[in-house]
């Protein structure tokens, strides 16, 4: 099967297209009428989209049990092969990965660091590094926000992230940027969504995510309370910035915030402090089961993903992190996931952890919310079915470790 | 010490072997370091595997398929159930019954000669109903206790699943309720404002707060309350686990006097359920990978398994030597001074208590939905 993603050359490119402020109003237009009852952009091209045209790449298994670095290099390099075309797709270019780390470094469960839980593993993070420099990647740069104000490097420090560790083994390729706000560039990057998006129609973003040749998606496999499932697209989430998203801004945008984004991205109680007017309006407030998975989906759609890498090795199951109390559990599924389409990678994920991905909203593994594979699918972005997945190396059923799903919230 | 602490029954029908938790067997001598055969679930295992009295083993997988196999490994019968089974079911061993509960919320009444279901009942609950506690089978009256994340342990009729009696389990329980020679029933519950309370249930239902560790900064959501308290019956003591906000910390109890006796501090919390050895050693396999020996209130060995955090418990024979699985797929011996190796690799992780058939064959279940069954050095 031909993989969707393709290699390109020349300039880094806005993933999802820079948006003018021409743009903007074309979207911001097309919104208005969406509100009188002309259907959104986004339902007509997935109308327009038939399933032999859903978009698919073959998603690759590997088992790998410790986090041993010449382990984790060795197999994943076998999965990267498998994906086929991972090496042309990074020879030469600028990468940027997005890493799946959270908003405290401090914090841990009963004892055990956050690496073997919560985010993704350094050793895992290093391997992908490596490989990616042994490719010709001519710089890789990890990025997530994090709650620091400390330079770049010294804000991953608390994750396991040394970048002189990294540069070692990446030949002074490697690099890390805090994205909690603009950071060192003059401006933030505004990326329309695609079809104008169901819940936002552009995102204002640090411009590491804009100003790149390829987008890795570095994960942890995870369950999440309001999206069932946390893998490659999940991960996204953690790209608006707290400085125009964050729960700690009171009217203004601030360079300063670190806090998280709840009432803008989950309970939906209140706007982002974006330059332009970027979300629809079209939330439900205090549902995040519904808003989450929409979000995913408009993040997904803005910022297309050229690599997904799951870090299954140790994780935990039933919630995404030691905020939803006790019944976050560790558990050792022992494995890799990678792919280039990051819907079929993260359907590949969920049905290795016992899920159906395109299960109906508000079962599981969705029990809380929208399906947001399923959601992705009908955007045109990718396949979730299990019978319509190509998987490469470890086959599923041997793969498969059944995971503890997430909680049902009790209702009101 | 001068008693001997021994295994409670023959017949491995409750995770840990007996009410009491003990992870104690009264078999002798080494197992062999070979798999004598493999049994196969249709998912992964994460709850130990159970016998009754016709030496049929019980396999309750992730998938919620239920699985007997006779002595030779030849599977008898299947049952596919409502839910996943993490948690460990319970034999009534006179009745040859069997009661799995589901992370649907349903606990099941099966006869464990043929697999027809006798009964189902669900557990209430307002929010998630899952069961992930390890079940308890008491006679005099038969009742099988379980909890949900309903917040309560329910005390059901064996015979009908009909709810006799329910108290407070706290917030989401994990950690399952043992019992001593006498049906007295004792668990753990997380309670808001409270912290981590040890609890006993008395045959007629009175309640007694035995003892209470205070909450932590982090509060009473987020205390790991998963081990179950292990009873040794023939010196008075109950051992149980009241982690911190990271540490661990293990206490005895002595029953007699109804006081704390000792209590000994871990680096990082413990949600594996100990073992007792003969000569009364606790077994305490921890979350920094360390499996340590504790006597009398003072460590005697500590073996490293190698693995950064350890999720199931261990068991013991009668020779003092103890096995335990590991999550990165190693099954570990350890001999009674404290020296020990790992001596097998399964593909997946082992991430459930091994137990002993009636037979003297340890089973180990792991989760590429295989059990690894080791005869004993004397066996064929």
């Amino acid at each position: 099967m031909k993989p969707t993603a393709e290699s390109h050359s020349g300039p880094p490119r806005c993933p999802g297209g820079i948006l003018s402020r021409r743009d903007f109003l074309r979207g911001a237009a097309a919104l208005a009428m969406a509100a009188v009852g002309v259907p959104p952009a986004a339902a007509s091209l997935a109308a327009a989209i038939g399933p032999a045209r859903i978009p698919r790449a073959p998603t690759a298994l590997g088992l790998c049990q410790r986090y041993d670095l010449p382990e984790v290099r060795r197999v994943l390099g076998r999965m990267l092969d498998e994906c086929g075309g991972v090496r042309r797709m990074v020879r030469r270019k600028h990468v940027t990965v997005k890493t799946n780390l959270v908003n405290s470094s401090e914090a841990d469960l009963g004892g055990v660091p956050l690496w073997l839980t919560v985010t993704v593993h350094p050793v895992v993070a290093q391997a992908l590094g490596s490989l990616l420099v042994g490719y010709g990647a001519r710089s890789v740069t990890f990025c997530d926000q994090l709650p620091f104000r400390s330079v770049d490097a010294e804000a991953f420090g608390g994750y396991g992230f040394d970048l002189g560790r990294f540069n070692e083994r990446m030949d002074g390729r490697a690099r890390m940027v805090n994205t909690r706000n603009r950071g060192a560039h003059r401006d933030y990057a505004m990326v329309k969504v695609p079809g104008g998006g169901e819940v936002a129609g552009a995102w204002e973003v640090n411009r590491a995510y804009v100003d790149t040749d390829v987008l890795v998606s570095l994960t942890k496999l995870k369950s999440h309370v309001s999206a069932g499932f946390s893998g490659g697209l999940k991960n996204l989430f953690g790209l608006p910035p707290s400085s125009l998203y964050g729960d700690d801004l009171a009217a203004d945008p601030d360079e300063n915030a670190m806090g998280y984004r709840n009432a803008v991205m989950h309970a939906c109680t209140r706007m982002p402090f974006t330059s332009m007017k970027t979300f629809t309006g079209r939330t439900v407030e205090g549902d995040h089961g519904y808003n989450v998975p929409r979000f995913i989906v408009d993040l997904a759609a803005a910022f297309p993903i050229d690599l997904v890498v799951i870090d299954g090795i140790s994780t935990i199951q039933t919630a995404e992190g030691w905020w939803n109390g006790s019944m976050s559990t560790i558990t050792r599924p022992g494995l890799l996931i990678a792919g280039r389409n990051p819907v079929c990678t993260d359907a590949v994920a969920a049905a290795v952890m016992g899920f159906e991905p395109d299960a109906p909203e508000r079962t599981l593994p969705f029990v809380n919310g929208s399906n947001h594979l399923a959601l992705a699918r009908q955007r045109g972005l990718g396949e979730n079915r299990v019978k319509e997945l190509d998987v490469v190396g470890l086959k599923l059923d041997r793969a498969r470790f059944q995971f503890h799903p997430t909680y049902q919230r009790a209702k009101a | 010490m001068n008693a001997t602490t021994t295994a409670r029954s023959s017949v491995w029908a409750f995770a840990g072997g007996d009410p009491g938790r003990t992870g104690l067997a009264a078999h002798t001598g080494d197992i062999r370091t070979r798999p004598a055969r493999t049994l196969r679930a249709g998912a992964g295992v994460q709850a130990s595997v159970v016998f009754d009295a016709g030496q049929r083993a019980l396999v309750a997988d992730m998938g919620g398929m239920v699985r007997a196999f006779d002595g030779d490994g030849r599977r008898l019968w299947q049952q596919q159930l409502d839910g996943a089974v993490s948690a460990t079911p319970a034999v009534d061993v006179e009745n040859c019954w069997l009661f799995v509960g589901t992370h649907a919320g349903w606990i099941y009444g099966l006869k464990s000669a043929d697999g027809a279901v006798l009964w189902r009942s669900r557990l209430p609950s307002a929010g998630d109903p899952r069961i992930v506690a390890d079940l308890l089978y008491l006679g005099n009256p038969e009742r099988v206790v379980a909890s949900s994340w309903g917040g309560q342990f329910q005390a059901l009729a064996a015979a009908s699943g009909g709810i006799l009696h329910t108290w407070n389990a706290g917030i989401s329980p994990q950690s399952a309720a043992s019992a001593d020679a006498r049906n007295n029933i004792y668990c753990l519950r997380a309670v808001w404002d409270e912290g981590v309370s040890l609890v006993r249930v008395a045959p007629d239902g009175r309640e007694t707060v035995l003892h209470r560790s205070p909450e932590g900064e982090r509060q009473a959501n987020r205390a790991v309350v998963a081990a179950a308290p292990v009873i040794d019956d023939g010196r008075g003591l109950l051992y149980f686990i009241a982690n911190g906000d990271r540490v661990g910390r293990v206490h005895a109890w002595d029953l007699a006097t109804d006081r704390l006796q000792w209590s000994v501090e871990f680096e990082r919390v413990i949600v594996a359920t100990p073992a007792l050895r003969p000569d009364g050693s606790l077994m305490i396999a921890d979350m920094t990978g360390t499996l340590s020996a504790v006597d009398s209130g003072s460590i005697r060995f500590r073996y490293d398994t190698g693995c950064e955090y350890l999720l199931a418990g261990p068991v013991s024979n009668g020779s003092s030597v103890t096995y335990l699985g590991d999550p990165a797929g190693w099954f570990h011996q350890v001999d009674s001074d404290g020296t020990g190796k790992a001596f097998f690799e399964a593909h997946r992780s082992l991430q459930a208590r091994p137990s002993w058939s009636p037979a003297g064959d340890l089973h180990l279940p792991a989760m590429d939905g295989r059990v690894h069954v080791f005869g004993h050095a004397g066996s064929q």
